[in-house]
């Protein structure tokens, strides 16, 4: 494969090419070039994510001078000032598949159905839609038509998403349904596994490498970003689209400011408040304590409903808000629950992906977590139990997220959810109202068994 | 309020009775999650020698070869931190990905570090080697210095162009041949003084070594070595 390959829509350092793949006099005139932290109005910004540069002073560097450097994309390699972004425009050379590129054969529901015609148009116009559908209503499905009809029209798509193990998640069922198109899952720091496809699949982090590559860009759980970050998805998901393309974002808990667009009709969206199984979402029970937070409350109250559980062959999550808080209540729970299976989970656990399969395949009786499992993983038959409801790391977002764990099969749709808190916070109330409204709605429409 | 330079969050701490007595606010670069999550040496018992975790004040295994080795030099190595996992991460992202501005975490460690009380004090940062240079651009030690505003001189150099130390197995590093020399016109800088070496990390005590070994020959008064972790 010739070098410009990696070059297409992408935007890398030049020194980081370089020193990986020499480029010859001759190549390196036909790169785009820019420099990496520009100055405009006296500020600094770097090119590649967008952020305003903080750092406070020139930092020795390795051009033997004194640089200003990007912290905010430090994960993807460090920019200095003294770098160049470099860059191919995309040429979209990608070998047709015949007779279409998607070969998935599945039912959905008319509720599906009718959202994968409108983002099928919706991709097709070049336009922008939102796609908000309840935790379980089946979202993946509904795009494979949209994307299946862009990738045989030689559109070059990204599918993105903030959490890696989303991304994990998606990949394996889109390779299933489009076996002969050239597909790269991208997360991480390490670049040498980029290669050229048709078909990307990527942490946002990864999209900040891309420059008017994609011609359809869907960005899946959109509110899953650490809100101080919201800025670097947009910067980075602007940069990454063609002048002349379609964005397509999916939630289930959009925030505030992108529910007033859905309502001013500023956006275009499709609403789907019921899961695809036709049940309606778990209400969560809250579980209030009377005295100020404290571990010791909880026992009496939760360790004895952990209990009945485990007495019933349920098996569930517990969401613990800190993983400080987590190692003190595990300590208790290993005392407890001694004959029972168990393990616990939080985000710098490298062993986090073994944990979460093995919960899924029913070796554990219940999982232990820290809201690393909040979003994109889905465990069938499972009740769900949440710590310390009102800490400031539970947002609204992240505790319908976190309802939204339960009852996601069709053989178990009833799963129970209980927040446990000393006091109603906005988004406790939140997350319950928001539960209530999707299903009230879904029944409205129809939508319920 | 200002921001960990960890974690990004907010930096909320109680201020000490003392601080309101004196009005003198120390300025706290990490959220109080994250400066628990670093140990300091000094709550446990340790080696005299090196600093290391044991069980005993007396000198550790390693610490008696390295006596027997240098029996002139008799270094008694200061750190403040144990090198744990969260240590580690942060060495490799102010190191590895080069967030210099992570230097300013430690800086009132380093103050801790070098405060000497003996006058005529040299502070000398361990160099790295040109490779790093390249890939890097900035020496680490020299950064932590410069932001807890501490002077040095950069006595000492890179004899040769060095493997890097961390691909290299323990006993490779061990047995590795002296790699610095002092620069030209700097001899005549170490008579008499008390030299402080400073390093980032002490793993095997080679690096430190080797450079008290080499400095040890231009008469200096005294030679200690302190680093950040340990
Ligand atoms: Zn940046
Ligand atoms: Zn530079
Ligand atoms: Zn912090
Ligand atoms: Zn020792």
């Amino acid at each position: 494969m010739s070098k410009d390959y990696l070059l297409y829509g992408r935007d890398l350092i030049f020194r980081e090419v370089h020193s990986a793949i020499q480029l010859t006099d001759r190549e390196l005139t036909s790169v785009n070039q820019r420099p990496a932290i520009s100055r405009i109005n006296g500020r600094y910004r770097c090119e590649r994510c967008g952020a305003a540069v903080r750092t406070k002073k020139p930092y020795p560097c390795i051009c033997g001078g004194n640089c200003l450097y990007c912290s905010d994309c430090l994960i993807l390699g460090k920019v200095r000032a003294c770098d160049t972004l470099i860059t191919l425009e995309e040429p979209n050379l990608f070998a047709p598949v015949h007779p279409a590129s998607l070969r998935w054969i599945g039912c959905l529901s008319e509720e599906q159905r009718n959202a994968s015609i409108e983002i099928s148009r919706t991709i097709h116009a070049n336009e922008e839609r939102v796609v908000w559908a309840v935790t379980g209503a089946g979202k993946t499905e509904m795009l494979f038509e949209g994307v299946g009809k862009a990738l045989d029209a030689n559109k070059r798509v990204c599918i993105a998403t903030p959490r890696v193990d989303v991304c994990l998640e998606l990949a394996p069922r889109l390779r299933q349904a489009f076996p002969d198109t050239s597909l790269a899952v991208l997360y991480g720091s390490a670049e040498e596994k980029y290669t050229y496809t048709q078909l990307v699949i990527a942490t946002t982090h990864q999209l900040l490498r891309f420059k008017e590559a994609f011609d359809v860009l869907i960005i899946d759980e959109i509110d899953a970003f650490p809100f101080y970050l919201n800025d670097m998805l947009y910067y980075a998901a602007a940069k990454a689209i063609k002048q002349q393309s379609s964005t397509i974002y999916l939630t289930a808990t959009p925030d505030r400011l992108l529910k007033k667009r859905i309502k001013a009709k500023k956006i275009k969206a499709s609403i789907l408040p019921a899961r695809y199984h036709g049940h309606p979402l778990p209400v969560p029970s809250l579980a209030r304590l009377s005295s100020h937070a404290s571990l010791k409350k909880i026992d009496s109250n939760c360790y004895q409903h952990m209990q009945e559980l485990l007495n019933q062959k349920k098996r569930f999550l517990v969401f613990i808000p800190t993983i400080q808080l987590m190692e003190d209540v595990m300590k208790k729970l290993v005392i407890l629950f001694s004959q029972f299976s168990f393990d616990s989970v939080h985000s710098k656990d490298s062993q986090r992906k073994e944990k979460v399969s093995k919960m899924r395949l029913g070796q554990y009786d219940f999982l232990v977590t820290t809201t690393i499992l909040e979003r994109g993983v889905t465990l069938s038959g499972i009740d769900v139990i949440v710590l310390m409801a009102e800490h400031r790391v539970y947002t609204e977002a992240a505790l319908v997220q976190i309802a939204g764990r339960a009852g996601r099969s069709k053989e178990y749709p009833n799963g129970e959810v209980t927040f446990y808190c000393t006091n109603l916070t906005r988004g406790i109330k939140g997350a319950v109202r928001e539960i209530k409204e999707m299903n009230r709605l879904a029944s409205r429409k129809g939508l319920l068994k | 309020m200002s921001r960990c330079l960890w974690c990004n969050e907010e930096v909320m701490y109680t201020v000490s009775i003392k601080e309101l007595v004196t009005f003198h606010c120390k300025n706290r670069p990490l959220c109080l999650g994250c400066s628990r999550q670093l140990k300091r040496l000094d709550s446990f018992t340790r080696c005299s020698g090196c600093s290391r975790i044991s069980e005993r004040e007396a000198h550790c295994q390693d610490c008696l070869a390295w006596r027997q080795r240098y029996p002139q030099l008799k270094l008694k190595h200061q750190a403040v931190y144990a090198y744990n996992g969260f240590a580690r991460e942060m060495v490799k992202q102010f190191k590895f990905s080069g967030d210099c501005e992570l230097a300013a975490a430690f800086s009132e460690e380093i103050k801790e570090l070098t405060r000497c009380r003996r006058r005529s004090s040299l502070v000398i940062p361990i160099p790295i080697s040109r490779s790093s240079i390249e890939t890097r651009g900035f020496n680490q030690t020299e950064l932590l210095l410069e932001s807890a505003r501490i002077e040095y001189q950069r006595v000492l150099e890179n004899a040769f162009q060095r493997e890097k130390q961390s691909k290299k197995t323990r006993f490779e590093r061990l047995e590795s041949p002296q790699p610095f020399i002092v620069r030209d016109r700097m001899e005549g800088e170490i008579k008499g003084k008390n030299l402080i070496i400073v390093d980032d990390i002490y793993t095997t005590g080679r690096t430190v070594y080797h450079a008290a070994q080499l400095l040890s020959q231009y008469n200096p008064a005294s030679i200690s070595s302190v680093s950040l972790f340990r």
